[in-house]
């Protein structure tokens, strides 16, 4: 169960405080995708970052009794001047896994990315495509509970995508997912329900495609 | 081991391991620069002091008296010039929660500390086996000063970590502000040769006393020492303090400045 209780964020700006949230709170509900819209600058990124805890509210608290992954998305989280292996093998190091384990790890990630022998080259020389192809692989060999996933660009070309969303039907019930983006087909591809981001308040919606029509 | 501290430890590990490997990687024969740049300076320095045909430091053979001056300095230098960059370089891995910003300044200390705790045994060893002579006097007390000394450093290795984040020309100016303690913290001369005037003014420098210390514990014949333990002690915690409530006070800017610019 993943709780937000009277959440605010806000930044500074130069013409003054801009809330991003102000005293939101909303119940996410279990075993379903959840598809959050929202326009850009509405706010979408920086939820997941802070559900992902790499960002922090002003106030206001974020409970959860599950595994959430980091944020997946174009930024990536991978060290450029090093190989696609040794950045795997380093956060599963951070994460505190064994070393036959991770040595299965890099198998698997190896073999459901698809990159071939680029994922024994540094990163900086990945496409856009590429790196999150490698993203998404290494979060899918974590077993997280919730996969926090920004935008499209977060699961690659037309192909790979196809394979994520299998992936995503196969963990159905164990692995679900927080989508965020501006796009309606790409939710409706990927989402069952739908929460959308307006002048800093969220909307719950049980079913996507009402979700969808209001956002639109 | 309880759980929060068990996360740290793995991910300061991983980060170690990263760091070393940054460090290495670059060149064939990685470990052998780490040791070239204080060998030769080393090596010139007891040069400098040869053509000026004197044996002996406050009864120390100069290039022993040079070695346990020079390693300890370089591992406060390096540390803390290299951290000014330490947040900026590990902005990809603040997008994994379990990492903090303080992490990857532990991991970097550590690896500073056993590169030249390497260097000194290697050199030390080295000239020893050349048949410079010393009685070893107190390993307990050396332990007490190195952990000072990592504590002082870790202080301010903290300090000059949130600058560098947040402050881009820190990074030239940080290194021009510490050059000049290459030459006023004991390392090429013992205290007791600095006329007392100027004596008691440099004794300020808490690592002025690392360099008595350092030489007072690990050779019986040095019996001049102006070092002050107690002196040290309370600069590195104070130090340790003082960067831990900068790190505090800036942490979570810290982890996300990476999303604003």
């Amino acid at each position: 169960m993943l709780i937000i209780k009277n959440l605010s964020k806000s930044y500074r700006t130069k013409s003054g405080r801009h809330y991003v949230f102000r005293n939101v709170s909303i119940e996410f509900p279990e075993n379903s995708n959840i598809g959050i819209l929202g326009r850009n600058g509405s706010g979408k990124s920086t939820l997941l970052r802070i559900l992902g805890g790499i960002d922090y509210p002003d106030s206001g608290t974020i409970s959860c009794d599950k595994t959430i992954s980091w944020p997946l998305g174009l930024r990536g989280g991978f060290v450029k001047n090093i190989s696609g292996r040794d950045n795997c093998q380093m956060i599963c190091n951070l994460y505190g896994i064994e070393r036959h384990a991770i040595k299965r790890k890099l198998e698997y990630i190896k073999e459901i990315c698809g990159i071939g022998k680029y994922f024994d080259e540094p990163v900086k020389y990945y496409s856009s495509g590429m790196a999150s192809r490698l993203g998404f692989s290494l979060s899918m060999a974590f077993d997280f509970d919730i996969l926090l996933m920004d935008e499209i660009t977060s699961v690659g070309d037309q192909d790979f995508r196809k394979k994520a969303k299998q992936m995503i039907e196969e963990k159905r019930g164990t692995t679900n997912i927080i989508f965020v983006s501006h796009s309606a087909s790409t939710v409706r591809e990927f989402c069952d329900v739908g929460i959308v981001i307006k002048k800093g308040e969220l909307y719950y919606y049980e079913d996507i495609e009402k979700a969808i029509s209001t956002y639109e | 081991m309880s759980h929060a501290w068990k996360t740290q430890k793995n991910v300061v590990f991983a980060l170690y391991i990263r760091e070393l490997k940054a460090r290495f990687s670059h060149f064939r024969l990685g470990y052998i620069w780490a040791i070239a740049e204080p060998l030769a300076m080393v090596a010139l320095l007891s040069i400098i002091r040869m053509a000026l045909g004197k044996k002996d430091i406050a009864g120390i053979s100069y290039p022993l008296f040079f070695a346990t001056g020079i390693i300890p300095y370089y591992f406060f230098q390096t540390s803390v010039t290299q951290l000014l960059s330490v947040i900026e370089s590990n902005m990809p891995l603040m997008n994994y929660r379990i990492v903090k910003p303080i992490d990857p300044v532990i991991a970097k200390i550590i690896l500073e500390f056993l590169i030249y705790m390497g260097t000194g045994v290697l050199i030390v060893g080295g000239l020893v086996f050349l048949g410079f002579g010393f009685t070893w006097n107190n390993t307990l007390g050396l332990i007490l000063v190195m952990a000072c000394l990592i504590s002082f450093t870790l202080g301010i290795g903290l300090i000059t970590s949130v600058i560098g984040a947040f402050l881009h020309e820190s990074k030239k100016i940080v290194p021009i502000i510490i050059r000049p303690f290459f030459f006023i913290s004991g390392i090429f001369f013992p205290a007791t040769m600095i006329p007392t005037i100027y004596r008691d003014k440099l004794l300020w420098n808490p690592l002025l006393h690392v360099s008595e210390l350092t030489r007072r514990c690990i050779f019986e014949e040095f019996t001049v020492s102006h070092g002050n333990i107690m002196y040290l002690f309370f600069c590195s915690i104070t130090s340790l303090g003082l960067g831990l409530c900068v790190y505090r006070v800036s942490r979570l800017k810290l982890s996300t400045s990476g999303n604003i610019r």
